[in-house]
């Protein structure tokens, strides 16, 4: 079960001191008082060391990122926190810890454990201002911010994970600019909100055309003013649009290559990352929720010879993937090297099918790639500093990009299809040379 | 793991000090994406590969449960290759 798992979403507990809106943990009120005992987390991570065993030595994980995660992970007793996590190092000595919280409940003491476990917490806040907020929580926005400081004066750093709906998509970069201050950060994450609780595109959804113009867009033309690229997603794109663009499409079908867990063409739930809740269940990802049949991989303690079974069932939840991949012609589409492909597990619990959305996902990536390829140009030249690349005018319309060391050689092919684009020789070296139109 | 670090077999539990015959049965899974310009893409890792170490009559039962599944599914594949088996043809695909 474990054999594949490089990340690991722990629910000690799916109670919560919020209502969220749009939370995909349903029914909180069901879970009150809810905490996952440390014998079953024992149990876990005993789980976890005998499936690694099943590898063969080539294919075992160095890595194990252990996320505390909710409800709000912070309501579980800070004594049992510490024990949960010297018993996971005592057996997983490469092990990391990391947290989601909404930083309601934050001690002087929890930032402590927090600064000496080498946490850095991911927040959940959707915007600087009450107003922003008000799909989490009425009141306790300033509580949030303050205990920003609170952590900051314990050196533990932390980022918000923004979510994106009616409510803050207006002024969507300023609040980004406002966040990056208060966090001190280079970038922030912001993941657009989806209604499950109706299967119309509805409140508090955005629509394609607002996260273009007043995400996208403002995100790029920022870009293009002081190099920085202040969305991760974003950035994202950007990297795999250039990626393409400059060394086309490298997927060899033979390599084990994990490049992400989530909004990519098959994600990585049930394989790589699984969740596993406060009464032992484990399934592929927190999103489903518990939807559907498939995304539920067994118990900690569930036999799972040769891993064959959680394999079967990651295995069955990406063919309905490959099904809509097939349905929709994305392997033909403009923007299928650009494109997050949506969340499978949202879309069933909004339709109850899968699905990719069009009308959100397809409409938004098609419109970004237009806009990237009639602007390629001149994105690549505020690209290319936002990445340090060292970039040369040789001419009022005339600059060259020199690649640094370690990416792989200039794609020609690739690069005679932008318009402009052209490699040239210098002292040896292939550098991007464009011509801007 | 290692012969030398187990004590039962790792699917009955039976004790190492019953068990006759060991065996190492590795299983590869790796699954790949057939894409619609009929080359095939990796799926973000979508692979495994495990032993099981089995006493004897797990590897029995192993094979056998191993072998009826494919003799099954040959027969719907190849009706001929069914006819090889000794299978009976299925009317239906």
């Amino acid at each position: 079960m474990f054999e594949n798992v490089h990340e690991i979403i722990l629910k000690v507990t799916r109670d919560c001191n919020l209502r969220c809106a749009y939370c995909y943990v349903r029914n909180k009120d069901r879970y009150r008082g809810e905490r996952m005992s440390f014998a079953l987390f024992k149990r876990l991570i005993d789980r976890y060391v005998l499936d690694q065993q099943k590898n063969s030595p080539d294919r075992q994980k160095q890595t194990l990122s252990l996320i505390f995660h909710g409800g709000e992970p912070t309501l579980l007793d800070t004594h049992e926190l510490i024990r949960f996590m010297n018993y996971a190092r005592r057996k997983i000595p490469y092990i990391q810890f990391g947290m989601q919280t909404n930083l309601t409940n934050i001690s002087a003491e929890l930032a402590i454990i927090l600064q000496k476990y080498g946490i850095s917490p991911g927040i959940s806040a959707d915007g600087w201002h009450s107003r922003f907020n008000q799909l989490r929580t009425r009141r306790q926005s300033k509580t949030i911010f303050r205990n920003v400081r609170l952590l900051k004066q314990y050196g533990v750093n932390c980022a918000p994970l923004i979510i994106i709906n009616k409510l803050n998509i207006r002024s969507i970069l300023t609040n980004i600019q406002r966040m990056l201050k208060i966090f001190g950060l280079q970038d922030i994450k912001a993941n657009y909100v989806e209604n499950i609780y109706t299967s119309d595109p509805a409140y508090p959804e955005v629509s394609a055309d607002e996260l273009i113009t007043q995400l996208f867009l403002p995100v790029i033309n920022q870009l293009k003013k002081k190099q920085v690229i202040v969305e991760t997603n974003i950035a994202g794109m950007l990297d795999r649009f250039f990626q393409t663009s400059l060394f086309g499409v490298n997927n060899d079908p033979d390599k084990d290559n994990v490049s992400g867990n989530c909004y990519m063409k098959f994600c990585a739930g049930g394989n790589n990352i699984v969740e596993v809740d406060a009464d032992g269940a484990v399934c592929s990802c927190g999103r489903w929720d518990a939807v559907h049949e498939v995304c539920q991989l067994g118990f900690i303690n569930t036999a799972d010879p040769w891993g064959l079974r959680s394999y079967g069932k990651a295995a069955c939840l990406q063919i309905q993937k490959a099904r809509q991949l097939r349905k929709k012609h994305c392997d033909i589409c403009p923007a299928q090297n650009i494109c997050s492909y949506g969340c499978l597990a949202f879309a069933y619990a909004k339709y109850k099918d899968f699905r990719i959305r069009e009308e959100l996902v397809c409409a938004y990536h098609l419109k970004a790639k237009k806009y990237l390829q009639e602007n390629s140009s001149l994105i690549l030249k505020a690209y290319a500093g936002a990445r340090q690349w060292p970039v040369r005018k040789i001419h009022k319309k005339i600059f060259t990009v020199e690649l640094p060391a370690g990416f792989p050689p200039l794609n020609e092919a690739q690069i005679s299809q932008m318009p402009g684009w052209s490699v040239v020789n210098v002292d040896g070296q292939n550098l991007l040379q464009v011509i801007l139109c | 793991m290692t012969i030398e670090e187990l004590d039962t077999c790792t699917l009955c539990g039976k004790p190492m000090a019953e068990i006759l015959v060991l065996t190492e049965v590795t299983l590869e899974i790796h699954s790949r994406y057939h894409r619609e310009d009929d080359t095939f893409e990796n799926m973000n890792g979508l692979q495994k590969k495990t032993s099981e170490f089995l006493c004897e009559e797990c590897l029995q039962q192993f094979v056998e449960k191993l072998t009826s599944f494919t003799t099954e599914r040959r027969s719907f594949a190849s009706p001929e290759a069914a006819a090889q088996d000794g299978q009976d043809v299925p009317a239906v695909k």
